[in-house]
């Protein structure tokens, strides 16, 4: 297999999985038909409050789509530990960096994980998702599994990883069909990095963040 | 027959400004179709509206498709596209696609990452007094991407923006104040700057101005309105201000906690 057939492969990958993360992210629902029976734990309620807030701004159309997406962000701020998510994702790099690259980048990849999500916002269209079911994963997690049914397409399957209790449970994974959201985003990093350094990556992650979207502004 | 003749290319003339009133007309009806259908939601709509103005040279049509390509709205995720179209409007001197293209020659997306290039499309939009771009601009001259270092051009750029009341500039403005980088120290100028992106509900500056309070720096040492202020950042889930309103709270009785408490409340009516 040549290398740039295995690039392609992997960019597809990278591809799809971004894409369904953003789908997981816009689609939780809490119309959410859960098994109550099967799905009665304190993380389940925490991923189904999370999807009523964020189907409360999907749906209101009283608001311009850039203000939705800006409390979109403000759900994504509260529900996921983007700090723990952050360190995981830049890998052994982080040992490396000094602490103002470290603040420094956990706020601008906090910045650009809620910028890019929450600019998928308007593609939500009547996904609905199912909490199945709840399991503790090692001492810290609980593995909320879910199903995502959507209008057209088989079904989605996710689980979210919720660390922390009452207050404080954090979202710190989202896996889809198998495949992390966390390892995948550090994949995509670790060649940053490794071609720009992680200042380059800072900037980089600060430039995607600050561009602006569009406008009904005449200049 | 000579009043025929003064009559006709008349009536041409009116006939022809009736037709471009009608296309203009219609134009920013096709842009504001657009607009529209994008705040729905529904983005093919959008696209296809905006499609034709963009053919016609239309610079915003251009930037706002441009965007949606970028961000994967309606269409496949295609960044090379979205800096086409970003070129094609910012060499028309369309602000905003030249801030958007130098954003995209700083990360690479959708284009050779250029940092020389991108501080010159910054320059464009800076200069046409786009606060955004003086920012960005700003931080490139104090990091020495793209053009050597310079902490004071960089002061400059940014407080234009921040004189244009951008929160982030004014909250780096506060920042460059206290630590004297391209500008003289000057601890006062530094609260007053916090607390201009503060009031505008910017977390950073808010626990930066909290910061200030429960130090005392460059204001007088105020325990209440320091936790007021980090509570408000924490509120919006800044990482740091959770944990400063944890300490705060350590070093305060139970009435001034209620009191700072007291003052949340009231800020959040007065913005409601």
């Amino acid at each position: 297999m040549s290398c740039r057939h295995k690039i392609g492969q992997r960019r597809m990958f990278y591809r799809r999985t971004i894409l369904a993360f953003g789908l997981a992210l816009i689609v939780m629902l809490p119309t959410v038909c859960s098994n109550p029976a099967r799905a009665s734990g304190e993380a389940s309620s925490f991923v189904q409050e999370l999807g009523s807030q964020a189907i409360g701004v999907l749906q209101d159309d009283s608001h311009t789509l850039e203000q939705r997406e800006a409390r979109f962000r403000e759900i994504l701020v509260k529900g996921f530990d983007l700090d723990l998510i952050g360190r995981f994702v830049l890998a052994r790099y982080w040992k490396s960096a000094d602490d103002d690259q470290r603040a420094n980048y956990l706020r601008a990849f906090g910045e650009f994980i809620v910028h890019k999500y929450s600019a998928m916002l308007g593609g939500y269209s009547g996904e609905v998702m199912t909490v199945v079911s709840e399991q503790r994963s090692g001492d810290k997690d609980v593995l909320v599994h879910t199903r995502i049914d959507r209008p057209s397409g088989p079904p989605i399957v996710t689980h979210w990883r919720v660390r922390g209790s009452g207050d404080e449970q954090r979202i710190i994974d989202v896996v889809i069909e198998g495949i992390s959201m966390a390892v995948t985003q550090r994949a995509e990093f670790k060649s940053v990095v490794k071609r720009h350094g992680i200042d380059g990556l800072i900037q980089i992650l600060d430039a995607q963040s600050n561009k602006l979207s569009a406008t009904a502004a005449a200049n | 027959m000579s009043d025929r003749k003064r009559f006709l290319p008349r009536l041409c003339a009116a006939f022809g400004c009736l037709l471009l009133a009608f296309s203009a007309g219609d134009a920013r009806a096709d842009f504001n179709s657009g607009w529209q259908a994008y705040q729905r939601g529904d983005f093919f709509t959008a696209m296809e509206e905006w499609r034709p103005l963009a053919e016609v040279g239309d610079t915003r049509a251009m930037f706002n498709l441009g965007t949606m390509f970028d961000e994967g709205k309606g269409v496949a995720r295609d960044q090379k596209r979205a800096v086409e179209l970003w070129g094609e409007a910012a060499y028309s001197g369309y602000a905003r696609a030249q801030h958007n293209l130098a954003h995209a020659l700083i990360s690479g997306g959708g284009a050779e990452r250029n940092l020389e290039r991108a501080v010159h499309w910054l320059h464009e939009a800076a200069y046409q007094g786009f606060a955004k771009s003086q920012y960005t601009l700003g931080k490139m001259f104090s990091y020495g991407l793209g053009v050597p270092r310079d902490q004071v051009r960089a002061f400059d750029w940014i407080q234009k923006a921040a004189n244009s009341g951008n929160p982030r500039a004014e909250y780096n403005i506060g920042k460059m104040y206290r630590d004297g980088v391209g500008v003289e120290a000057d601890l006062k100028k530094a609260v007053e700057w916090y607390r201009r992106a503060a009031q505008q509900d910017y977390a950073k500056a808010q626990a930066g101005l909290a910061r200030r309070y429960a130090k005392g720096e460059g204001v007088a040492r105020d325990m209440v309105e320091a936790l007021f202020w980090m509570t408000m950042a924490a509120d919006q889930g800044l990482p740091r201000a959770l944990g400063g309103r944890r300490e705060l709270q350590t070093e305060m009785s139970a009435a001034e906690i209620e009191a700072a408490r007291q003052r949340v409340s009231e800020w959040k009516a007065d913005a409601n």
